[in-house]
């Protein structure tokens, strides 16, 4: 059941309904009840692989959570008893515990994440140098099932583990309640990736029917449905006649085709974002923010704070800090500074592990070469924007460029939509090496005449089309300017009268019907990370 | 909630429902398509003023020229058929015409059970469901199209070549019920005045194509086979059409209209008209030697190609079933409708388009069937 279609608002509607008349003790179950279903109807083969995350984290959980209770019991208990290194060593074999504890959940949740996602693409490359080897050996090529929403509950799972590893908060008690957690039907598809601690108490409390509340979500829902289908996939023709026959292509084509991808992609995965929070927000539940206007930041590390921030996030917090926070790393940094100086031991743990946390966000995409080059992409950039950040800030004053001004910031977006375009060549390309020739083919064809000579019409947007994208494109901009300054569009519209409300609500639903890729002849795309 | 937010809940629905209503409205079928045209023409007649249909499939279009029966004998039969109509679909466009109109005789051509007509393309489909207007009948008649369909693939899936599969109706797609989900991108390719004023066709359904009713394909009359044999899935739609019949005392005509065709195809429809005559509803062979004679076609001269008559053929078919339906039917001549302004004009509307086609009065063609 996709997102975009009536069965998923026929869906919601008796989520919904249902959800306002069950008495209160019983709505956690409800939804638990309409999410587990809802991942039924999608993908019903691979319920058992959740149920397997499910029962996997709650029980490691729960016994890392006794560990900890145990040990503040006890250290409380015989605080007076026990000698400083007694403690020490106490807690030195519960951590000990608690480690493998956590690393034999991470391994059954992240090895069977890896299984599902790389091992044919392990395969293959072995097989490839097997072959090359000329040995006569062969690791087969499996066809494995990838279920719906794995790359983001396992990590969803995994972050919950190590919260209570950290013993950030207790476990939680009920596997039914967890399994919610795990399992939240807006969320499921393609995140965002939630925090227990954030959304796990909201999902167990009864909320009451709200008014404001219910239209705000449909509201955000509405703006969702247009991002996808009146950008996204009126864009998806365009995009895939360019990446998919990118020989026939080159120079401004070819950028333009990777530019139109990246807003694609934002569309689609943004949209899909509002329609998730908007659903949730009707229930009364809040999710986490994904995207903060990406397309504004004025370097590659901000895109990256701004774009998935829920997978930014994870990532900072489960893997770049414990990284750039370890003993290894700490020994590196320290002989980095005995060889090349204060300033390089000082940022290369931080330079290494930002490097990897890329890598990983890359390979996080799918089992491909290309997404380890889209990751390096990103990776070298924002490791390469630390490592050169004196040198930037001594060119801009030499030059005295006023960094203050709009022109800058206007440049330095400009740039940032660049870069990541170019980047985009990976993520979207058919394989690496054709993201390469694409590149090349980028930056050593001069055609800029296409422009102008209406050679795009024949590439899937006719002119018509151009017209609804460029004028919902600046809808986007002009909403988009006005939350950067802070203003609360859905607050701000609600505060008009009446007719004018109105006439906004029922007019963007005249243009989502009317201009919507949907229907007969006009497949809407499945959500782009839905499959990642 | 409170009370005044309910109200301004249940306005503020009232209205994106008006809106809804008008942007299905405006965003129908193109109305460029002769279908659509059939169809909003016939919804167009004033109620209890049309005296019988034609149900069948572009053959019964082709064959049928409403203007003449007007213009012969002064009744108003109206072809609903349509390009490819499935024969499933048969109750379904009779039950729309009997909302408005009191129909006194249905003609149903019998060519939609044969082997080369039994798998319909979705388009073809929507053809006709997305001419219709949106009702319970309009749900009733896809739901009888979609069973149709499956039943057909669960018996002869195998047989389906690979590049038709993709054209199938797809069950449990909504856009079968929902013209509006097919045709709301239509503003691409530009809207009309015809588009808000949703015109009809002015010659009352029949087919005007200059290139196609004025062009004879040197055919060789078939050979029509006694035996009869259908296949019980097939059966099954044609004895849904004659319960239908007698269960609402209908007077149904079931004809099998000229055509030059396999020999097979005609052992099926020799089938159907058998199953017709035993349940006593009345048939006509046009492919029969006695009949074929009778008006003299000439399948030489009156065909436009092996499934199609052309405008010579037409207006012979025509001119036999009014004679027919008015000898058996007690129709004709009796205007139902003060204004008949409309059906006049079709009338030289048609005159004017077959003389200039063939260069020769209509009446030539006609006189022998006058006797």
């Amino acid at each position: 059941m996709a997102f975009v279609s009536m069965k998923f608002l026929f869906f919601l509607l008796v989520v919904c309904g249902g959800y306002f008349i069950m008495p209160a003790k019983l709505k956690w179950v409800w939804l638990l009840i309409c999410s587990y279903t809802f991942y039924l109807l999608n993908d019903a083969r691979a319920v058992a692989f959740i149920i397997f995350t499910t029962v996997i984290t709650y029980i490691t959980g729960r016994i890392l959570g006794k560990i900890n209770r145990n040990q503040k019991t006890y250290l409380k208990e015989n605080k007076t008893v026990l000698s400083r290194e007694e403690k020490k060593c106490f807690k030195a074999k519960n951590i000990t515990k608690k480690k493998w504890t956590l690393f034999t959940a991470i391994l059954a949740n992240l090895g069977l994440l890896v299984f599902l996602k790389y091992f044919n693409f392990f395969a293959g490359n072995i097989n490839a140098v097997l072959s090359n080897l000329s040995l006569q050996m062969e690791v087969p090529i499996l066809n494995l099932m990838l279920p719906l929403g794995i790359s983001f509950y396992t990590l969803q799972a995994l972050g919950y583990l190590i919260d209570v590893y950290r013993d950030k908060y207790e476990p939680d008690r009920n596997l039914a309640k967890f399994a919610l957690f795990l399992s939240f039907f807006p969320q499921i598809v393609q995140g965002p990736i939630a925090r227990y601690n954030q959304l796990a108490h909201q999902l167990y409390e009864a909320h009451k029917f709200e008014y404001k509340r219910v239209a705000f979500g449909a509201q955000l829902i509405l703006w969702g449905f247009m991002k996808k289908l009146i950008i996204a996939d009126r864009l998806a023709p365009f995009v895939d006649e360019i990446f998919n026959n990118y020989v026939n292509y080159q120079g401004i084509t070819l950028f333009l085709g990777a530019l139109a991808y990246g807003f694609q992609v934002y569309t689609d995965f943004s949209g899909g974002m509002d329609i998730a929070r908007g659903a949730a927000q009707i229930l009364g539940i809040d999710v986490a923010v994904n995207f903060e206007r990406p397309y504004f930041a004025r370097s590659i590390s901000e895109f990256w704070r701004r774009w998935h921030i829920t997978l930014g996030s994870w990532m900072k917090d489960y893997v770049f800090y414990p990284l750039a926070l370890s003993k290894g790393f700490n020994k590196l940094g320290k002989r980095a500074r005995n060889i090349f100086g204060n300033y390089i031991g000082k940022i290369l743990p931080t330079f290494l592990s930002m490097f990897i946390v890329f890598l990983l966000v890359g390979v996080w995409h799918g089992s491909s070469w290309k997404y380890v080059a889209y990751g390096i992409w990103n990776g070298v950039f924002i490791s390469g924007s630390i490592l050169l950040e004196p040198v930037y800030e001594k060119i801009i004053a030499k030059l005295k460029i006023n960094t203050k001004c709009f022109s800058w910031g206007f440049f330095q977006a400009i740039r940032t939509i660049f870069l990541c375009s170019i980047g985009r060549f990976f993520s979207r390309g058919v394989s690496c090496m054709a993201a390469l020739r694409m590149i090349k083919h980028t930056f050593t064809v001069f055609n800029p005449w296409v422009l102008t000579d209406y050679s795009f019409y024949e590439l899937g947007i006719n002119e018509r089309n151009m017209i609804v994208l460029v004028a919902m494109g600046l809808v986007l901009l002009v909403v988009g300017i006005m939350q950067e300054r802070g203003i609360h569009i859905r607050e701000k519209i609600a505060e008009q009268n009446l007719y004018f409300r109105w006439l906004v609500y029922l007019g963007a639903l005249a243009v989502l019907l009317i201009f919507g890729v949907y229907g007969n002849g006009l497949a809407s795309t499945v959500f782009i990370y839905q499959q990642f | 909630m409170k009370k005044k937010q309910i109200l301004q809940f249940i306005i503020f629905m009232t209205l994106g429902l008006v809106m809804v209503c008008t942007l299905f409205y405006l965003f129908e079928k193109n109305e460029n398509d002769l279908a659509a045209r059939s169809w909003n023409g016939f919804y167009s007649e004033e109620e209890n003023t049309i005296d019988g249909i034609i149900v069948g499939t572009s053959m019964a279009t082709w064959a049928w020229v409403a203007p003449l029966a007007w213009h012969e004998r002064g009744v108003r039969l109206y072809s609903l058929s349509t390009d490819e109509q499935p024969m499933a679909a048969t109750i379904g466009v009779i039950e729309e015409a009997r909302k408005t109109q009191n129909l006194q005789v249905i003609i149903i051509d019998v060519h939609g059970i044969r082997t080369s007509a039994r798998l319909r393309t979705v388009n073809k489909i929507r053809n006709l469901t997305d001419s219709m207007h949106y009702s319970i009948n309009q749900i009733r008649t896809v739901n009888r199209i979609v069973k149709y369909s499956k039943d057909y693939e669960a018996i002869y899936g195998d047989t389906i070549p690979e590049e038709k599969r993709s054209k199938l109706i797809e069950p449990s797609d909504f856009s079968n019920y929902l013209g509006f989900l097919n045709y709301h991108a239509r503003w691409e390719s530009g809207l009309s005045e015809a588009d808000f004023t949703k015109e009809s066709t002015g010659i009352k359904g029949a087919f005007t194509s200059r290139k196609k009713m004025f062009h004879a394909e040197k055919l060789e009359p078939p050979y029509i086979p006694k035996e009869a044999n259908l296949e019980p899935l097939f059966q099954e739609v044609i004895q849904e059409v004659i319960d239908y019949g007698k269960e609402n005392q209908l007077n149904m005509v079931f004809v099998e209209l000229p055509s030059s065709l396999p020999e097979e195809e005609y052992i099926q429809m020799n089938a159907a008209l058998q199953m017709a005559e035993d349940a006593d509803f009345p048939t006509i062979n046009f492919n029969s030697d006695t009949i074929s004679n009778e008006i003299s076609i000439d399948y030489a001269t009156d065909l436009y190609n092996k499934n199609h008559v052309n405008s010579r053929g037409a207006v012979k078919i025509t001119s036999y079933l009014t004679k027919y339906v008015c000898e058996h039917y007690g129709l004709g001549n009796e205007p139902k409708s003060k204004d008949s302004t409309s059906w006049d004009q079709s009338w030289e509307d048609y005159k004017a388009f077959f003389e200039q086609g063939w260069e020769m009065p209509i009446e030539s063609v006609l006189s022998n069937l006058q006797k």
